[in-house]
């Protein structure tokens, strides 16, 4: 008998978010990237680990490799934490020590695509239905990170089809897919609707503080924006022309 | 018990279940998996290409990068964003993720991680490789089709190319 399996995979479009960083030579990712970088250490997450690299000048190696479980997809830094996004749930792992993750809490839900970033005391997660992820509910949550141990849900918010994220200030922005980019308050943690992008494919987006950069199918748009009063901005586009299978 | 669990695999956005098929006609179209070879393909600069399937992005500096999914990833020069201006294509074959410190460019390539010194654009230096434990990440078979499955033995699946399957056992729903 011959055994097929077929590994988890993650193909990108995927939608995004500022991994602020006081480190000016360090770069800025998306909500649903497999890679994070704090200190001098690189986190990866594959299907079933976190990796860690260490990227020190002559001794770039891997450091450790610890096994999560199934269906992970993106990784954010933040602090002494790192926020897995899962299939099944958010992983919070303490990085205090920079080379052994441990385990804090997973916050478990129901199964769904769900990406999360991280700012301050709030991580910020979407919840979204897909063809594999029917029992998922399309949802924008925020939930209070102040004690990683013990995080607590203290909003939602119906969406369309979330997938990335990203956010500056209160100004918080979602990828939609083929239902386009949202634009939201989160001041004080009650979530608004501001503005939408309706007729853009968004997957993926890194947001700085007055300027987001925007990807999908039609391309990579970028705007300039700002929150109060809500005003978007398109300032140039990279066209995409798209391959056929 | 002839097949064992089939991941989920998730798709452009979406979410995609591979499985059994609905039925397994003696002749279909269908989709072959395309495997690299562990070694496939240098690390180069070249000119730049059409974005054709935009993945992830990324900013450094004043640097745009956009991962053309398994290729390798479009460099932008990105000070004035009303003109980013393309710089050319890093060619990393099975390209999905990227993250750059202190101007090294960190990338998967197949299975491997790659450092890349990107103090000079136009001549990338590997400065370092390392594999990557369980990345077990390639392409998944388009969605609502047959395909042949894969043997994870052969390598990693980087492309799928269109052909008459036979009694296929293995569909993407």
């Amino acid at each position: 008998m011959r055994i097929r399996i077929f590994a988890l995979a993650l193909i990108l479009f995927s939608c995004s978010e500022a991994n602020v960083s006081s480190d000016s030579t360090q770069g800025t990712g998306g909500s649903l990237t497999r890679f994070a970088i704090k200190d001098s250490y690189l986190y990866i997450v594959t299907g079933f680990t976190i990796n860690v690299y260490s990227l020190n000048a002559g001794a770039f190696n891997e450091v450790n490799s610890i096994t999560i479980g199934f269906g992970l997809e993106t990784i954010q830094a933040n602090g002494d934490f790192l926020y897995l996004g899962a299939n099944d749930a958010m992983y919070i792992y303490s990085i205090a020590d920079r080379t052994k993750p441990e385990f804090v809490f997973r916050y478990a839900h129901i199964v769904s695509c769900d990406p999360v970033v991280v700012q301050g005391n709030r991580a910020y997660v979407t919840l979204r239905t897909g063809n594999a992820c029917n029992l998922g509910v399309n949802m924008l949550e925020i939930i209070d990170i102040s004690d990683p141990y013990s995080p607590e849900l203290i909003a939602q918010h119906q969406m369309t089809s979330p997938g990335g994220l990203g956010i500056s200030g209160t100004c918080l922005f979602v990828c939609e897919g083929v239902n386009g980019l949202k634009m939201l308050n989160v001041a004080n943690d009650q979530i608004t609707e501001l503005l939408e992008l309706p007729e853009v494919n968004a997957y993926d987006v890194i947001v700085k503080p007055n300027s987001f950069i925007l990807t999908g199918e039609d391309g990579i748009f970028q705007y300039d924006y700002t929150c109060d009063p809500p005003v978007l901005t398109l300032v140039s586009s990279i066209p995409v022309q798209r391959a056929d299978f | 018990m002839k097949h064992l669990p089939y991941f989920i695999l998730l798709l452009t956005g979406a979410c995609t279940f591979v499985g059994e098929p609905p039925a397994r006609p003696e002749r279909v179209e269908g989709y072959v998996p395309v495997y690299a070879e562990a070694s496939a393909g240098e690390v180069k600069f070249t000119s730049p290409r059409t974005v054709k399937a935009p993945g992830k992005i990324y900013t450094y500096g004043t640097y745009l990068l956009i991962n053309e999914v398994n290729l390798g990833i479009h460099v932008y020069e990105n000070s004035n964003p009303a003109q980013p201006e393309p710089l050319g294509f890093l060619e990393i074959v099975g390209n999905t993720d990227m993250a750059i410190r202190d101007n090294i460019l960190y990338a998967n390539h197949l299975g491997q991680l790659l450092a890349i010194n990107v103090t000079n654009l136009s001549t990338p230096q590997k400065v370092g490789e390392v594999t990557i434990t369980r990345w077990l990440l390639g392409v998944p078979p388009p969605a609502r089709s047959y395909f042949q499955c894969v043997e994870p033995a052969n390598g990693i699946v980087i492309a799928w190319k269109k052909e008459t399957l036979r009694n296929p056992e293995c569909y993407a729903h």
